[in-house]
C-alpha cells in the first residue's frame, strides 16, 4: 500500500491485536490517498467498522 | 517509474532526436555527454515541458528564443507547410504498466506563432489489456502519483542550481516547502491529510450529535399529559356512551312496560282534562246564573212599569204629533207686546183687557212649556224602557238557552268522566305507569343531551389525539435522535481512537523519516567525499533545513566547498529516494561540475550503488565526464551513453551512441 514501508510497519505495530482498527486506519489512509470524497468515504468506513465490530462480524 | 525513451521533435535545438534508456545491466545508468550550448539543460526543459508544461531551466523566460526549432520552421516555410508540430514524447514504465506521456504544440510556419488552442497532452497507460488514454485532470493526477510537480527538483536534479536545495527561501518560495516535499515523497502527507480528514469527520459527528440532544424528559412529560387528557376524555365518552346505552335500555324497558298500559295514561289524561273542563264550565254556568239574576231584576222593573210607560209615551207622542208639545205661541213675543202695548204680530195697540188676557196666557204658557220640555225629555227614556221590556222574551230565551247548554255540556263531561273513571278503576296503579312514562321521558331527554355531549367530546378527542400524536412523534423523533446521538458517540469514539493511532504514527514516522534522512544523507555524503574525519553528523530541523556538524560538533555548512555542498545536495536527494521508497528515476544535470578528483570517483561509486534499484540519467559536460568518472561509468556499468554535438547553431545531433 505504501512505498514508505515505515508507515506500513507503524500501522501494524500500533494496531497489533485489533484487526478492526488496523483495517480502519488503512482504509482512512487509502481513502485519503485515492478518493476525492475522502471525508464522506471515511465516514462510511467509521460507520461500517463500528457496526461490524458491534455485530462481531468480519473486519 | 523509469523512462525507457524520450523522443523530441522540433523542440528548440532538438529537431528530431530519440534517447533510448533501455536497461541493459544490473545497474540502470544512462549517460548523456554534451558540450555547453548543445542542449543538455534543454533536455531537462523538454522533460519538464512534456510533464508540467513549463520550462523552469530557462535563464530568462521572457527573452528566450521561440520553442519551435528554427530550422524546422524554415524548411516548413520552404515546403509551404502551414504548421510545424513541436512534441516531446516520454515513454516510461512502472512495475505493472507502460506509460506514454506526449505533449504537442503546433506553431504557424510563417509567423512562428504557437497555436495554443490546438495544443494536446495525453497520458496513455499501456497494459496487457490494452491502452487507456488519460486527459486533463486524470492525466495530471497520474503524473502527481509518480512525479509530483512540487517536488520535481528531487527527480530532475540540476547540479548548477544546487544552492536552492539548502535555501528554503529559494525553494518554491516558502520555508516549509522542503519539509512539505519530503512529507509528500515519503507519504507522511497522506497520514497528515488522513488526520485532517478524520478530525473533520469527528467534528461533523460532534456537530451532528449536538443537534441530536433533545430534552427527552420534557417531551415525555408533554406526551404523557396529552395522553392523559385524551384518555380522560375518552373515559368520559365511554361513560356517556354507557349512559346512553343504559338510557336506551331503560327507554326500551319502560316502553315495553307502558306499551300495554299506554291507553290508561291517555284515559287518565283525558279524565283530568275533563275534570278541568267541568270546573271551567261550572264557573261559566254560575256566571250565567248571576246574569239571570241581573236579568230578572232588570225586567222586574221594566215589566212592572211597562203599561204606564207605554201609556205616557203614547200620550206624549200623540201630543207631540198634534203640535202641542211644545205650544205654538212665543212667550217672548207676548212679553214684548205686553210691555210695549203694541202687538208684536199685527202692530196694533193693546187694550187693557187684552193685556190681562196676555198676562193670563203668559202665566199658563209658562207652566205648559216646562211640562212640555220635561215630557219631551223623558220620551226617549220611555221608548228605551218600553222597547227593552218588549225584548224580554228574546233575552229570556237566550239566557235560558245558554244556561241549558252549559248545564248540558257539564252533564256530558260528567258522563264522560263517569265512563273514564270506570275504566281507570280497572287499572292497578296509574301513578306507577305515570312514573314509568316520566322516567322514559327523562331517559329520552338524557339520551338527547348525552348524544350532543358525545358528538362534542368526540370532536375534542380528535383534537386531543392529534396533539398526542404530534407529541408522540416529537418524542419518537427525539428518542431516535437520542439513539442516533448514542450511535454518533460510538462513531466519534472510534474515529478518535483511529485519530490517536494516526497521530502517533505521524509523530513517529515524521521523527523517524527525519532521523533516517539524517543518517542516510550522512552515510551517502560520507561515501561521496574524500574527507572521512571532518564531518560527523547531519541534523535536519522541522523544515528539513540541513545542518552539517564537524567532529568538533560545530555547525559548518557555511565553510564547506561548492563541491561539498553539491555532494551534500546529491546525498540528500539520494537519501530522500531511499528513505521514502519513492518509485521514480533521478535525472542529474551537471552532477559533478564543481567536483574533482577523489570526490568524483566517490560520486561515481555512490551512484553505481544507487542505480541498482533506481534509474539514473546523468547529463555531463565533456570536461565533467573526466577520466575519474569514465573509470567507473564504463561498458560494465552503463546501460546507455550518448554524445551530443551541434550540427549547426540551430540543431543538435547524436555524435556517438554507445
Amino acid at each position: 500500500m505504501f512505498k514508505n514501508q515505515i508507515i506500513e510497519e507503524r500501522i501494524n505495530e500500533k494496531t497489533s491485536g485489533d484487526q478492526y482498527m488496523r483495517a480502519f486506519v488503512k482504509a482512512v489512509l487509502d481513502k485519503t490517498k485515492n478518493s476525492k470524497q475522502a471525508v464522506s468515504e471515511i465516514k462510511k468506513s467509521v460507520e461500517s467498522t463500528v457496526k461490524r465490530k458491534s455485530n462481531g462480524g468480519d473486519f | 517509474m523509469r523512462f525507457t525513451s524520450i523522443t523530441i521533435s522540433n523542440y528548440r535545438q532538438y529537431k528530431n532526436l530519440t534517447f533510448d534508456f533501455t536497461k541493459k545491466r544490473d545497474t540502470d545508468i544512462h549517460i548523456i555527454v554534451a558540450s555547453n550550448g548543445t542542449g543538455k539543460t534543454n533536455l531537462l526543459n523538454a522533460i519538464n515541458w512534456c510533464l508540467y508544461n513549463d520550462e523552469p531551466h530557462l535563464n530568462n523566460k521572457d527573452e528566450a528564443m521561440i520553442m519551435c526549432n528554427k530550422s524546422a520552421l524554415k524548411e516548413a516555410k520552404e515546403r509551404g507547410q502551414e504548421t510545424v508540430d513541436v512534441s516531446v514524447t516520454i515513454e516510461a514504465e512502472t512495475n505493472s504498466e507502460r506509460v506514454i506521456f506526449c505533449r504537442n504544440l503546433p506553431f504557424k510556419a510563417l509567423t512562428a506563432f504557437p497555436l495554443k488552442s490546438r495544443a494536446t497532452f495525453t497520458v496513455s497507460i499501456v497494459t496487457e489489456n490494452g491502452t487507456e488514454p488519460l486527459e486533463g485532470e486524470a492525466a495530471q493526477d497520474y503524473i502527481d502519483l509518480y512525479l509530483p510537480k512540487r517536488i520535481r527538483e528531487y527527480f530532475f536534479f540540476d547540479g548548477e542550481q544546487l544552492d536552492n536545495y539548502f535555501d528554503p527561501q529559494k525553494f518554491e518560495g516558502n520555508s516549509s516547502a522542503v519539509r512539505d516535499s519530503i512529507h509528500t515523497i515519503s507519504e507522511i502527507n497522506v497520514v497528515t491529510d488522513a488526520i485532517k480528514h478524520l478530525k473533520k469527520v469527528i467534528d461533523d459527528y460532534r456537530r451532528e450529535a449536538a443537534k441530536n440532544n433533545p430534552d427527552i424528559v420534557q417531551l415525555k412529560n408533554t406526551y404523557d399529559s396529552k395522553k392523559l387528557l385524551r384518555e380522560a376524555k375518552e373515559k368520559e365518552i365511554s361513560d356517556i356512551t354507557a349512559a346512553i346505552a343504559v338510557s336506551k335500555e331503560k327507554i326500551e324497558e319502560y316502553t315495553t312496560k307502558i306499551s300495554s298500559q299506554e291507553s290508561i295514561v291517555d284515559i287518565d289524561k283525558s279524565y283530568k282534562e275533563n275534570e278541568a273542563e267541568i270546573e271551567k264550565k261550572k264557573t261559566e254556568y254560575q256566571y250565567l246564573k248571576f246574569e239571570l239574576k241581573r236579568f230578572v231584576r232588570k225586567y222586574y222593573v221594566l215589566l212592572s212599569t211597562y203599561d204606564t210607560n207605554r201609556r205616557v209615551y203614547n200620550y206624549i207622542d200623540e201630543k207631540s204629533n198634534q203640535g202641542h208639545l211644545p205650544p205654538d205661541i212665543d212667550l217672548k213675543l207676548l212679553k214684548q207686546s205686553l210691555e210695549s202695548h203694541i202687538c208684536a204680530v199685527c202692530n196694533q195697540g193693546i187694550e187693557s183687557n187684552s193685556a190681562e188676557h196676555i198676562e193670563h196666557l203668559m202665566q199658563k204658557l209658562t207652566v205648559s212649556t216646562a211640562v212640555s220640555h220635561k215630557l219631551m225629555e223623558i220620551k226617549n227614556d220611555l221608548i228605551t224602557a218600553t222597547e227593552a221590556a218588549e225584548n224580554f222574551c228574546v233575552e229570556k230565551e237566550e239566557i235560558f238557552r245558554k244556561l241549558s247548554e252549559k248545564k248540558s255540556e257539564i252533564s256530558d263531561l260528567e258522563n264522560k268522566n263517569l265512563v273514564l273513571r270506570k275504566k281507570l278503576s280497572t287499572c292497578s296503579d296509574v301513578a306507577e305507569i305515570k312514573d314509568w312514562v316520566k322516567k322514559r321521558d327523562d331517559h329520552t331527554n338524557l339520551v338527547q343531551i348525552n348524544s350532543e355531549k358525545l358528538g362534542k367530546y368526540k370532536e375534542q378527542v380528535k383534537v386531543l389525539q392529534e396533539d398526542e400524536d404530534k407529541a408522540r412523534n416529537e418524542l419518537d423523533k427525539a428518542l431516535s435522535q437520542q439513539e442516533k446521538g448514542e450511535e454518533l458517540k460510538e462513531y466519534m469514539q472510534y474515529a478518535s481512537e483511529g485519530l490517536h493511532v494516526l497521530n502517533e504514527i505521524e509523530q513517529e514516522i515524521t521523527g523517524e523519516v527525519r532521523c533516517k534522512m539524517q543518517e542516510e544523507t550522512m552515510r551517502v555524503f560520507s561515501s561521496l567525499i574524500w574527507k572521512k574525519n571532518t564531518y560527523e553528523r547531519i541534523e535536519l530541523n522541522d523544515n528539513y533545513q540541513l545542518h552539517l556538524y564537524s567532529v568538533e560538533n560545530e555547525s559548518c555548512i557555511g565553510s564547506t566547498s561548492a563541491a561539498e555542498r553539491e555532494l551534500l545536495a546529491l546525498a540528500f536527494t539520494i537519501a530522500l529516494h531511499r528513505v521514502s521508497g519513492h518509485d521514480a528515476l533521478l535525472f542529474i544535470d551537471t552532477p559533478v561540475g564543481r567536483v574533482s578528483d577523489v570526490n568524483r570517483e566517490n560520486f561515481a561509486q555512490a551512484l553505481i550503488d544507487v542505480s541498482r534499484d533506481k534509474q539514473l540519467i546523468l547529463a555531463f559536460t565533456p570536461s565533467e565526464f573526466s577520466a575519474e568518472i569514465r573509470g567507473y561509468f564504463n561498458d560494465e556499468s552503463l546501460s546507455s551513453m550518448v554524445e551530443l554535438e551541434n550540427l549547426t547553431e540551430e540543431e543538435t545531433k547524436v555524435r556517438r551512441n554507445y
